[in-house]
């Protein structure tokens, strides 16, 4: 598929019930998707958006109902099937934490919480959406390793078996709500001009994040360490994508989680 | 202070008035193409590699030689180098280099093309601030009862790049932000980025009148996100809490490298912490849980710390130039 067809949405939040505000997850967003090349399909946020932003475009039909008498009833569906798995490419700015992602609304239902939690999130079933983006704190935070709180363990559920989902780009640590950061990694996944291809998209997320911050930016993808899915390209006119190896019912699937860590606080030595 | 953030009981020290210092040069996108093709030509040719066709827009210059990709940013007049097929690999076919050797390495790369700026009659100077590393991890993932991956086993984490990181100081003061730092980083030994953003300060313009950090921590207090939580808190108290923590410092600040930036003024940097309760909903297998979230949000703001009466700081328009 050219990279000018590839399908891009943006999810957004600023202002919170109970949390603190943000400043600019909006222009962040909006800048990105403004920015990449790329079908525009949808921009959901706050207040000033067309439409709002909620966890149900995200979520996957997560959250059961029990009735005193009769089996369980699925209620109510989440929306990702109409919003978060119709694009390839899908950024969300806001607050986030290690369980998920915070939104400013509430969803149409009672059970909805302003969250997208990670057990809540399955994506690539209708095999299309590949890259998902959290600009938000600490969603991929790994601190405790082969624990229930691994980050493996938290998100590798977000993955559905034989989908389409390839990554999740985010954040180690807490990190600034910039404004600056959508626009330059997609001007880094965009061709050059008079180029063919743009950069690799763990190299974009990188410096999107290395020029905006001094957070530590994470990636956890499919694939082993040494998979091609680590030399995705957003705009590729030469090389199709990897695929991602099927799996066949019971199989199991490699994950490659990578991040960087900063020196430690404090360390002030002078050059003579 | 009518508020729920707890007070930090340490502050910066407070020098009562500041240099402010002109950016000279800057905005650079006025520059000629010339001066541009020149530039680039110029610190290609010190990492080592030609340029055979440039390509530029109005943000950046690019050379681009096979892995090799330099980016210089107009507005800022600074430059990311890195070799892509090395970069930030998840891959650890090469020995780590010792933080010591990178760090000596580092040095002598910058001193050799003149990035590395150790006083000599300047009011700044380049400091080592540690090593840092990319990190790699892998895991395999068998199938729950719902077909979701569920994690088998977890690999150790692993370096596969050393990164040597370098900050600034102005007048012995540290500049924060983004857009004053340098990381050189090697992948077994051979260089696999280089960073450079700084944008190095002329003549002071004036020393100017700054607030005390109680002032600057009061500030903060007004700005429109801690007015919303303290408004919730009246309305729902106990629900949420936070403070400051007790490092408070006084420093500059440099805006990110995509930004133009005139002035360097001074900033408090203030950390803190935000706790608030969330009550929600979370399905397990069949059953809908009520849950409580306790959601935890460090934070960092850096608050101008001129005195805001100051008519020179209305004449040098020094609030336009910081971005935050």
């Amino acid at each position: 598929m050219a990279f000018n067809q590839r399908k891009k949405g943006i999810l957004w939040a600023n202002t919170y019930a109970s949390l603190t505000p943000l400043n600019n997850s909006g222009m962040c967003a909006e800048d990105f998707y403004n920015t990449l090349v790329g079908t525009a399909v949808f921009n959901h946020g706050d207040a000033t958006a067309l439409l709002p932003a909620v966890d149900t475009d995200i979520q996957q039909r997560s959250i059961w109902s029990v009735p005193e008498n009769g089996p369980p009833v699925f209620y109510p569906p989440g929306n990702d099937d109409q919003w978060a798995e119709t694009v390839d490419i899908l950024y969300f700015c806001g607050h986030g934490d290690p369980s998920g992602i915070h939104f400013s609304r509430r969803g149409s239902d009672d059970y909805s919480d302003e969250m997208a939690r990670y057990e809540d999130i399955k994506l690539g079933d209708q095999k299309q959406i590949k890259w998902l983006i959290f600009d938000a704190c600490q969603v991929l935070e790994n601190k405790t390793q082969n624990g229930v709180n691994s980050v493996f363990n938290r998100w590798t559920q977000a993955f559905q078996p034989n989908g389409s989902l390839r990554y999740i780009l985010g954040f180690h640590t807490t990190s600034k709500n910039d404004n600056v950061r959508g626009k330059y990694f997609a001007q880094k996944l965009n061709p050059v001009p008079g180029g063919t291809k743009g950069e690799l998209i763990r190299i974009a997320w990188q410096y999107a994040c290395e020029i905006t911050d001094y957070a530590e930016w994470a990636i956890l993808r499919v694939g082993d360490a040494n998979s091609p899915i680590a030399d995705d390209y957003w705009a590729d006119t030469t090389t199709p994508l990897p695929d991602v190896p099927d799996v066949p019912v019971g199989g199991t699937q490699q994950f490659t989680y990578q991040k960087r860590i900063g020196p430690a606080p404090g360390t002030l030595e002078i050059i003579s | 202070m009518a508020t729920i953030f707890q007070a930090p009981k340490r502050m910066a020290s407070f020098p009562g008035r500041i240099p402010v210092y002109k950016i000279p040069g800057t905005p650079n996108k006025k520059q000629s193409p010339n001066f541009w093709r020149n530039r680039l030509a110029e610190v290609s040719d010190s990492l080592g590699f030609t340029v055979v066709k440039p390509e530029e827009d109005k943000n950046y210059i690019y050379n681009q030689e096979g892995p090799l990709h330099l980016q210089i940013f107009k507005a800022s007049n600074t430059f990311l180098f890195y070799n892509r097929d090395l970069v930030g690999r998840t891959v650890q076919d090469k020995e780590i280099m010792h933080p010591k050797t990178a760090k000596n390495l580092s040095i002598e790369l910058l001193k050799r093309n003149k990035l590395l700026y150790n006083g000599g009659g300047t009011a700044f100077q380049t400091y080592y601030g540690g090593d840092g590393y990319t990190m790699a991890q892998t895991a395999t993932a068998g199938q729950d009862a719902y077909g979701d991956w569920k994690v088998e086993a977890e690999s150790e984490p692993f370096k596969t790049e050393i990164r040597s990181h370098f900050g600034y100081l102005i007048n012995g003061l540290k500049v924060f932000g983004p857009g004053a730092k340098t990381i050189v980083s090697y992948v077994g030994s051979e260089l696999s980025e280089l960073m450079h953003f700084w944008r190095s300060p002329g003549e002071p313009v004036s020393d100017l009148e700054i607030i005390a950090p109680e002032t600057a921590i009061g500030r903060l207090c007004k700005e429109s996100r801690f007015v919303k939580v303290m408004k919730m808190n009246k309305k729902h108290p106990g629900l949420s809490s936070g403070r400051f923590y007790d490092d408070v410092e006084l420093g500059y600040y440099a805006v990110p490298p995509v930004n133009g930036q005139r002035y360097y003024a001074p900033v408090y940097k203030i950390r803190g912490t935000f706790e608030a309760r969330i009550n929600g909903f979370q399905a397990k297998g069949s059953n809908i849980d009520q849950v409580e979230n306790n959601f935890r949000h460090d934070f960092v703001h850096f608050v101008p710390a001129l005195h805001g009466e100051s008519a020179a700081v209305q004449t040098t328009n020094l609030k336009k130039q910081i971005i935050f």
